[in-house]
């Protein structure tokens, strides 16, 4: 057995029943729209350890009736194809043609810097849970703000972080170079896995560099403690402290005012960017981004590790939403745990 | 007004002088794609029709489209002609909207190349953005707006990548001539395109009874262009052998070397970067192909023949272009070095760039150690071409950019150490007279 194996906590015949009782495709309808849903990618991880993928179905009941009939861990939703696979058209043959621009946070991609000591998928505090819950905020404001994007959902992936869907009509149709020049926009730390060097240059991108400093800035400063404060690079004196906390609590100005304020001419602004840059910034799975053969968990799907649901998130109340806030099988059908 | 004639990807129909000028002439045609040829080789830069009468304008634009239209049926044949007129028309095109006199001709050949609901022209960026908003102040729009232009972001995914101007909702705002180097992309994009489309006509044009002289003509000149992007560039390296001279190489280049030298072997795209490299300073296809076969070892057990004449062999011919497609291919600048080859400064750790420095400056000066320790600096910040140009100070004692190609820089080394001389040199004088 492996250890994925090990850790399977919701027996496959309980998702089944969830999926023919409870599960209503009506939400993820909402985000792939029913006009493309016969030339939708689906896949599945079953029970036994293999993976499918390159399923369509014709309606939305043919998809519930899969779901409910076969013994199935986890489900995806991917891009359109050009024409379904059938015995015909091959897979070698098969063309996708669009997705929905997406984005995955996971909060493993900031297993360097969270400084409250958890690590991997399996764990997460109320702190380093901000670090995604911030991630969402920042770009979502930034996808609406400076590309003009309008309805952006985010679905809680069922684990550790978020996923967004861009449903605007010119989304799903970006070329790869496209996807690849809004996800090198966003992108401020290189290699963020090693070196973690941070591009600073933001001198004609006005509003995403003001935004960093009232979004990431600020965040940062509000959960850095005293003696991070005081270290390098930020070397901030007790007064500096002070007037910082203060203008934190009371909030009336602009952050970007407030640091402007706090940071005299003997602190080193560039390290200090850097410093925050590599600790809250966000970090996005390029991949999934720019490549639309990569697929996302079915929003209303279960994750088989937790029994929770992969449900949409409300991006103005993402601040108040934890993994335990997602509702789980067992309390969908009803079962006292 | 619409877009100007001398944008060479419109269509015959949308061309402003008559239609019926646009006969066929396999008499006449031949003739003036000649000319055109021999303005790129002369590296002539010109508009079509300027200060000319009207009469003369209308033959001029003929010309023009003429002359083009039958190099882009050679073109859509012969792939290794194709990236040759992309890469003539591409320069004289971005020469063109660069020098063109008013902004109202930039804007029509930006909405004509983006499309129109791109584009917003200056007059409307008042209406369309609040302008005295703080990001509009920074950016001085209230005194720049006469010369800016917004185009949707989809239209200029390079400047979105490299964040170098205004982007709100959706739109890029910047000075008009900002937008030089993306619609000369899109320029590009859209003759490969419209080759594409003239190998349908080819097609056509085959089946009737003009496909004679076309063929006689797409032999003739293939010929031409070929030997043009032989005589032309980077072939007059040979002259010099920089090949044999690994001291004006860079680091990248002088690595993958060394690693051939010492371990015979190296991963598929970095023979691709040092074999390119090699071909286009100069080194001759039989050289490279003795080269590998001696350094490489994943050639034990083969005779040079069986080498020369195998798959090896056939992925050194192709380079040259002399196998598959027969493009004539460029060697990799910095950008795909770093995306898919190997840079020193991107993919070795700092601690080993270090001390491999320390070994060549043993002693350093304090002007050394600053540039040491600001490269570091720079391997750190992944600024690779930043590092690169460091180097290059440290080795040649001259001041260089951020380096962006590896030839470039190869170019630069050669005359700091005075291989190159200001005079042309004595072979290219001979392959001149031939």
């Amino acid at each position: 057995m492996s250890p994925e194996e090990v850790k399977l906590k919701v027996p496959t015949k309980l998702s089944q029943k969830y999926y023919r009782e409870v599960f209503d495709p009506a939400e993820l309808i909402s985000i792939i729209g029913l006009s493309t849903f016969y030339k939708r990618e689906f896949a599945f991880l079953l029970e036994n350890g293999n993976f499918v993928r390159n399923v369509s179905f014709k309606t939305s009941d043919n998809l519930v009736k899969f779901l409910a009939k076969n013994p199935i861990r986890r489900s995806y939703v991917g891009a359109v194809y050009e024409t379904p696979p059938t015995k015909n058209n091959t897979i070698q043959k098969i063309k996708w043609i669009s997705r929905e621009f997406c984005f995955d946070l996971d909060l493993n991609d900031y297993d360097l810097v969270r400084g409250c000591g958890c690590q991997g998928k399996e764990q997460y505090c109320t702190v380093c849970w901000s670090l995604v819950q911030d991630a969402a905020a920042f770009l979502d404001k930034t996808l609406k703000e400076d590309f003009g994007y309008k309805k952006i959902i985010w679905v809680f992936s069922g684990r550790r972080g978020f996923h967004g869907w861009v449903q605007d009509k010119g989304a799903g149709v970006l070329t790869q170079e496209q996807r690849n020049s809004i996800i090198n926009y966003l992108t401020l730390i290189r290699d963020e896995k090693r070196t973690q060097a941070v591009e600073k240059d933001l001198k004609h991108v006005i509003p995403l560099r003001d935004r960093i400093l009232e979004m990431v800035a600020k965040a940062f400063f509000s959960h850095a403690n005293d003696k991070e404060l005081k270290a390098n690079p930020f070397k901030l004196t007790k007064d500096q402290i002070t007037k910082l906390r203060y203008n934190l609590q009371r909030g009336e100005q602009p952050f970007s005012k407030t640091y402007d304020i706090i940071l005299e001419k003997k602190q080193d602004r560039d390290a200090i960017f850097t410093h925050i840059i590599q600790h809250r910034y966000p970090r996005i799975d390029r991949k999934v981004s720019i490549d639309i053969r990569r697929i996302l968990k079915i929003p209303g799907s279960i994750q088989d590790t937790n029994g929770r649901l992969c449900c949409k998130v409300d991006i103005k109340k993402i601040h108040k939403f934890f993994p335990e806030n997602a509702p789980t099988i067992w309390e969908k059908l009803g079962i006292n745990t | 007004m619409s877009a100007p004639d001398w944008v060479i990807v419109k269509r015959i129909r949308e061309v402003s002088i008559p239609q019926e000028k646009f006969q066929i002439d396999m008499e006449e045609w031949p003739r003036i794609a000649q000319k055109r040829i021999n303005k790129f080789v002369q590296k002539k830069e010109w508009y079509p029709g300027e200060g000319v009468t009207s009469a003369n304008y209308e033959q001029e634009i003929y010309e023009e489209f003429a002359g083009h239209g039958l190099l882009r049926l050679v073109a859509a044949e012969d792939p290794r002609v194709q990236g040759w007129l992309v890469e003539q028309e591409g320069d004289l095109f971005d020469w063109r909207f660069r020098k063109a006199k008013t902004t109202e001709i930039k804007l029509e050949v930006a909405k004509y190349l983006f499309g129109e609901k791109n584009v917003i022209a200056p007059r409307d960026i008042w209406s369309r953005f609040d302008i005295n908003k703080p990001p509009f102040k920074e950016f001085k729009m209230k005194a720049r707006r006469t010369g800016s232009m917004a185009v949707h972001f989809t239209c200029v995914p390079k400047l979105i990548s490299i964040r170098s101007a205004l982007l709100i909702n959706g739109w890029v705002i910047a000075l008009i001539d900002d937008f030089a180097s993306s619609l000369k992309a899109t320029f590009e994009k859209l003759l490969r395109q419209r080759i594409g489309e003239s190998k349908e006509s080819l097609d056509r044009i085959v089946r009737s009874s003009v496909s004679e002289p076309i063929t006689e003509l797409k032999k003739e000149l293939s010929k031409v262009i070929r030997s043009m992007s032989i005589t032309s560039g980077k072939i007059e390296w040979g002259g010099y052998k920089l090949f044999t001279r690994q001291s004006v190489f860079p680091q990248c280049m002088m690595d993958l070397y060394n690693e051939v030298m010492s371990q015979g072997h190296i991963s598929h795209e970095e023979r691709l970067q040092l074999g390119l490299f090699l071909k286009n300073i100069g080194m001759p296809v039989e050289e490279q192909l003795l080269f590998w076969y001696e350094k490489a070892v994943d050639n034990v057990g083969m005779t040079y023949e069986q080498f020369a004449t195998g798959p090896p062999g056939y992925q050194i011919r192709y380079m040259y272009g002399l196998e598959g497609g027969r493009t004539d291919y460029s060697a990799h600048k910095c950008a795909s070095i770093q995306d898919r080859g190997f840079c020193t400064f991107l993919h070795q750790s700092v601690a080993t760039i270090d001390e491999n420095l320390r070994k060549e400056f043993k002693n350093p000066s304090e002007l050394q150690e600053n540039l040491l320790r600001d490269l570091s600096r720079n391997v750190v910040d992944k600024k690779p071409g930043e590092a690169c140009a460091l180097m290059f100070q440290l080795r040649y004692k001259w001041r260089s950019y951020p380096v962006k190609h590896p030839i470039n820089y190869l170019k630069q080394a050669a005359k700091a150490l005075k291989i190159i001389k200001k005079e042309e040199p004595k072979v290219k004088k001979d392959q001149k007279s031939d």
